[in-house]
C-alpha cells in the first residue's frame, strides 16, 4: 500500500442475513484515506455509508451482519499495516479508540447518563494509555479545554444532562481525540445539532485536525457540510460507490446522475432569488435493499436511463483519467451535455 | 465568565424525596435499631442466650414486672423488680411465679458487668458489659423465659443476628446470581455460542475441544436411546395399544438420537445464552419453591454443624430467588445495550465485560436497590418458615423462626398460658414491615416520575 495512505478499503462487502433474505448493505466498496486528509462519504439513508464506517471499526452486529469479503488495510500508529477484517477481537479492541476513534450522530444519547463527563473521557485514556486516574483526569481537563469548553476543570464533574447538545458533542470529540487517534470516523456528527452549533463544531473539527494531524472519515448526507469539510468525496448509492472525486471538481462538474441530482436538490439562496424555480428533487425512493433493481441500482430514478443499457449489468467503476472515478455507463455523454 | 450555579446532585434529590415518605423514614430508623441490637447483641441483652439456672428453675417465667412506684411509700421510685417464688399449680401442673418482696428490691441498673456471662462482639472483642440488668439473685425477664428458663428477650436479640442477616445474605446471593445471569442473557441475546464443532472445523486447538464435545454429544444421544429402550423394556402390557406406544417411543428415541448426531456432524450446534438462561429460570419458577427447599434441605444430613446449616439455608434461599430478578435485569439490559453510549464505549475499545459492568448494569441500579429492599423481607419470612418447619437454623443457634417453633410446642395452651412466647413473631412482623416501607420509600425516591 502507498506510504501516504492511512486506510485503504478494498472491495468491501457487508451482508446482513435476515429472515427475509440477504441484505447487501455494502456491496463492493473501495476507497482510501490519505494521512491528514478528510474524506467525505455521502449518500442517502440506507446507502450503506454508516455500515461502511461500522465495518472499519468492526462494530457490525454479528449476527445478522457479517463482512463477507474485502480488505480493510490500516496503518496503525506503530507503522504496522494490518488488515482489520482479519484481526482478533482483542487486537481490534486495542485499535478502537486508540488508532481509530468514532463520534456519533446523537450527542444526547452517546454519553452515559450515570457518569460524569470527566469519568467518561478518563475511561478512554486509562483504557489505552495505562495512565493513573489522576493523570487521566488532568488530560481529560486538557481535552475539554482543547475542544473549547470553558472552565474545563469544573465541567469534568458535570453529568451529561447538565450540558447542551453542542457541549456534549464537544465532549464526544474530546473523548474521541483523547488518545490521539490517526483516524477519526465522524458519523453525521452535526445532524442532530442546530445550524449555528453545526458551524462551530465543524470549525472545531477542522482546527483540531490541523493541530493533531489526523485523518477524518466524514459520513454525512449534508452536501453543505461536505463542501465545508472534505478534501475528497465518495458518493454512495445502494451499497456501492458511484462516484469518487476531489471536492472542487465534484461540485463543479458532477458526473454521475445521482450526484447531479443530489447537488440540484440543495436549496441555493443565490439561484432561487433570480430564477424563482421550484427545488429539484430526485424522483422516487431509495430501492428496497432486499430487491435491488438489476443493472445500475439508480436506473429507475435516473433522467439519463436508457433501456437495455442501464438495466442489464452493474456498470463498472471507471477511471475518468483525471483522478476521478464514476460508476455510470453514460458518463462521457453526461459530461458533454454539461459542457 | 459566570460561575456555574450549583444544581442539586442526584443523591441530594433522592434524599430529599425519601425524607418526604415518613413511613419509610421510620422503617429505616426501626431497622437501624434492630440491626444495631443484632450487631451488639451481647450488650443489649441482659443475659447470655443459653444461660439458665437449674435451681431455682425459671422455666416459662412470665415477663418480670418492673415497678416504678414504691408500694411502701406510694411514691415514684427508681425502677426495681422483685425476686420471684416458684410454685406448681396443682390443677394444670404448670409452674407459677409470684413476687417475693421478702428478698428485697432489686433496682434496675445500667451498664452492669456480668463476669459469669462474657460475650464477644463480632467474635473479636470480648466483653461482659451489658446495657441493663439487676443484681442476682433478682432476675429481669423483659419478655419472659422459654421452657428451660432462658431469657426470651436475650434470645430474640441474638436470634435477630440470624434472622436479619440471613435475609440480606440470601438476597445478596440471589442478586449476584440474578445480575450476572440476567446480564449475560440480555447482553449476549442473539449471539449464540457453539456447543459442538463439526469435524470439518477441527483445526489447531479446536481439535481437542471438538473431540470432547463430540464424545459428550454421543453420550447424550446414547442416553436418549437408553431412555427409550428402558421404557420399552419396562412396559408391562403386550396388547396392540401397548405395542403401538412402545414402537412410538422407540421411534422417538431413535429419531432424537439420529437428529442429535446429524446436527453434531453437519454444523456447529448453536445455543443462544438468552434461551438457555431464561428457560432455566422458567424451569426453576415452575417448581414449587417450598418443596424444592425442603427436598434440597433433606439431601443434607441433619446432624451437621449448625453454622453450616445457616450458610446452607442462605445458599438455598438465594438459589431459588434469582429467577425473577434475572428476568427483569435481562429486559433492562436488552434495552440498554442498544443505547448509543454502549456503542460509543465499544468504539472506544471497551471489552464486553467492561461494557456490561460499567455501562449496562448501573442502569439497573435503581431497580435493583428497590427490589433488594423489597426482597429481603421475603427471605426473612422464608428463613422463619424454614426454621419453623425445623429445616432451618438449629439449636444452639437461635433465630426468630426457631423461637416461634419452640413457642408452638405445648399446643394451643402454650399461647393461652404463655402468650409472651409470641414475641419473636412481633419482631418478624416489625422487621418485615419496616423493610417493606423502606423499599417503598426508596422506590418513590429513585423514580423521577414520582418526584415533585
Amino acid at each position: 500500500m502507498d506510504e501516504k495512505r492511512l486506510l485503504e478499503v478494498r472491495d468491501l462487502k457487508v451482508h446482513f442475513f435476515t429472515d427475509d433474505g440477504v441484505v447487501k448493505a455494502v456491496d463492493g466498496v473501495s476507497f482510501h484515506v490519505h494521512k491528514g486528509e478528510t474524506l467525505a462519504v455521502v449518500g442517502e439513508s440506507g446507502s450503506g455509508k454508516s455500515v461502511t464506517a461500522l465495518s472499519i471499526m468492526r462494530l457490525i452486529p454479528t449476527p445478522p451482519g457479517r463482512i463477507v469479503a474485502g480488505e480493510i488495510l490500516f496503518r496503525g500508529k506503530d507503522g504496522e499495516l494490518r488488515d482489520l477484517t482479519k484481526l482478533s477481537e482483542v487486537e481490534m479492541r486495542r485499535i478502537r479508540g486508540n488508532d481509530i476513534a468514532m463520534i456519533f450522530q446523537e450527542p444526547m444519547t452517546s454519553l452515559n447518563p450515570v457518569y460524569t463527563v470527566g469519568d467518561q473521557i478518563a475511561e478512554a485514556i486509562m483504557l489505552h494509555q495505562g495512565k493513573s486516574r489522576k493523570e487521566a483526569m488532568e488530560l481529560a481537563a486538557h481535552m475539554l479545554d482543547l475542544v473549547g469548553i470553558p472552565e474545563p476543570k469544573k465541567r469534568l464533574a458535570n453529568y451529561p444532562h447538565q450540558m447542551s447538545g453542542g457541549m456534549r458533542q464537544r465532549v464526544m470529540i474530546a473523548m474521541a481525540l483523547s488518545c490521539n487517534p490517526s483516524l477519526l470516523i465522524a458519523d453525521e456528527p452535526t445532524t442532530a445539532l442546530d445550524v449555528t452549533i453545526q458551524a462551530q463544531i465543524l470549525e472545531l473539527m477542522k482546527k483540531l485536525q490541523e493541530e493533531i494531524g489526523m485523518s477524518i472519515l466524514f459520513i454525512t448526507h449534508n452536501l453543505g457540510v461536505v463542501a465545508e469539510m472534505a478534501d475528497r468525496v465518495v458518493v454512495m448509492y445502494a451499497g456501492r460507490a458511484v462516484e469518487e472525486a476531489d471536492v472542487v471538481p465534484l461540485f463543479k462538474e458532477p458526473l454521475h446522475p445521482y450526484t447531479r441530482g443530489l447537488l440540484h436538490s440543495v436549496p441555493r439562496l443565490d439561484l432561487a432569488a433570480e430564477r424563482r424555480e421550484r427545488l429539484e428533487a430526485i424522483p422516487g425512493n431509495v430501492p428496497n435493499p432486499l430487491y435491488l433493481p438489476p443493472g445500475c441500482a439508480f436506473h429507475p430514478r435516473c433522467k439519463h436511463y436508457v433501456e437495455g443499457l442501464c438495466d442489464r449489468e452493474v456498470p463498472p467503476l471507471e477511471d475518468t483519467g483525471d483522478g476521478r472515478q464514476v460508476r455510470c455507463v453514460r458518463w462521457r455523454e453526461i459530461r458533454e451535455v454539461r459542457a | 465568565m459566570e460561575r456555574l450555579s450549583p444544581s442539586p446532585t442526584r443523591t441530594q434529590l433522592v434524599l430529599r424525596q425519601f425524607r418526604k415518605h415518613r413511613l419509610a423514614v421510620w422503617g429505616g430508623r426501626i431497622l437501624l435499631v434492630l440491626y444495631l441490637m443484632a450487631a451488639f447483641a451481647g450488650f443489649f441483652s441482659p443475659y447470655d442466650p443459653n444461660y439458665y439456672e437449674l435451681y431455682p428453675p425459671k422455666g416459662n417465667h412470665p415477663p418480670t414486672r418492673v415497678h416504678f412506684v414504691d408500694p411502701e411509700t406510694g411514691r415514684l421510685s427508681w425502677p426495681f423488680v422483685y425476686a420471684t417464688k416458684r410454685s406448681i399449680d396443682p390443677v394444670t401442673l404448670q409452674p407459677r411465679y409470684e413476687e417475693d418482696p421478702s428478698q428485697g428490691k432489686f433496682y434496675l441498673r445500667f451498664f452492669v458487668r456480668t463476669p459469669d456471662q462474657p460475650y464477644t462482639v463480632f467474635k473479636v472483642f470480648r466483653s461482659d458489659l451489658r446495657l441493663f440488668g439487676v443484681d442476682p439473685p433478682g432476675r429481669i425477664f423483659l419478655m419472659g423465659t422459654d421452657n428451660f428458663g432462658r431469657d426470651l428477650f436475650s434470645r430474640i436479640v441474638y436470634g435477630g443476628q440470624v434472622s436479619l442477616t440471613i435475609g440480606i445474605l440470601s438476597a445478596l446471593v440471589s442478586f449476584a446470581l440474578g445480575l450476572l445471569l440476567g446480564g449475560i442473557a440480555g447482553y449476549f441475546s442473539g449471539r449464540p455460542f457453539a456447543l459442538s464443532l463439526p469435524p470439518r472445523a477441527w483445526r489447531g486447538w479446536r481439535w481437542a475441544l471438538g473431540l470432547v464435545g463430540l464424545l459428550l454429544w454421543l453420550a447424550v444421544a446414547a442416553g436418549v436411546l437408553f431412555l427409550a429402550w428402558s421404557f420399552v423394556r419396562l412396559s408391562p402390557g403386550k396388547g396392540v395399544f401397548s405395542l403401538v406406544v412402545d414402537g412410538f417411543v422407540l421411534a422417538l428415541g431413535l429419531g432424537g438420537a439420529l437428529l442429535i448426531l446429524w446436527k453434531v456432524f453437519r454444523e456447529p450446534l448453536r445455543l443462544d445464552p438468552d434461551d438457555l438462561i431464561m428457560r432455566t429460570v422458567e424451569i426453576i419458577a415452575a417448581i414449587p419453591s417450598l418443596f424444592l427447599l425442603i427436598s434440597l434441605r433433606a439431601v443434607f444430613p441433619t446432624n451437621i454443624d449448625p453454622l453450616f446449616t445457616f450458610y446452607l439455608v442462605v445458599g438455598l434461599l438465594g438459589f431459588i430467588g434469582w429467577g425473577g430478578l434475572a428476568r427483569v435485569v435481562r429486559g433492562i439490559v436488552l434495552s440498554v445495550r442498544e443505547m448509543d453510549y454502549v456503542q460509543a464505549a465499544r468504539a472506544l475499545g471497551a471489552s464486553d465485560g467492561r461494557i456490561i459492568a460499567r455501562h449496562i448494569l448501573p442502569a439497573t441500579a435503581s431497580y435493583v436497590i428497590v427490589s433488594l429492599s423489597l426482597t429481603i423481607p421475603g427471605f426473612i419470612l422464608g428463613e422463619s418458615g424454614l426454621s419453623f418447619l425445623g429445616l432451618g437454623v438449629t439449636e444452639p443457634y437461635t433465630s426468630w423462626g426457631l423461637l416461634l417453633q419452640a413457642a408452638q410446642q405445648g399446643g394451643f395452651a402454650s399461647f393461652t398460658d404463655r402468650p409472651w412466647v409470641l414475641w419473636p413473631g412481633f419482631f418478624i412482623f416489625l422487621s418485615v414491615l419496616s423493610w417493606n416501607f423502606l423499599g417503598d420509600g426508596l422506590r418513590d425516591a429513585l423514580d423521577p416520575r414520582r418526584r415533585q
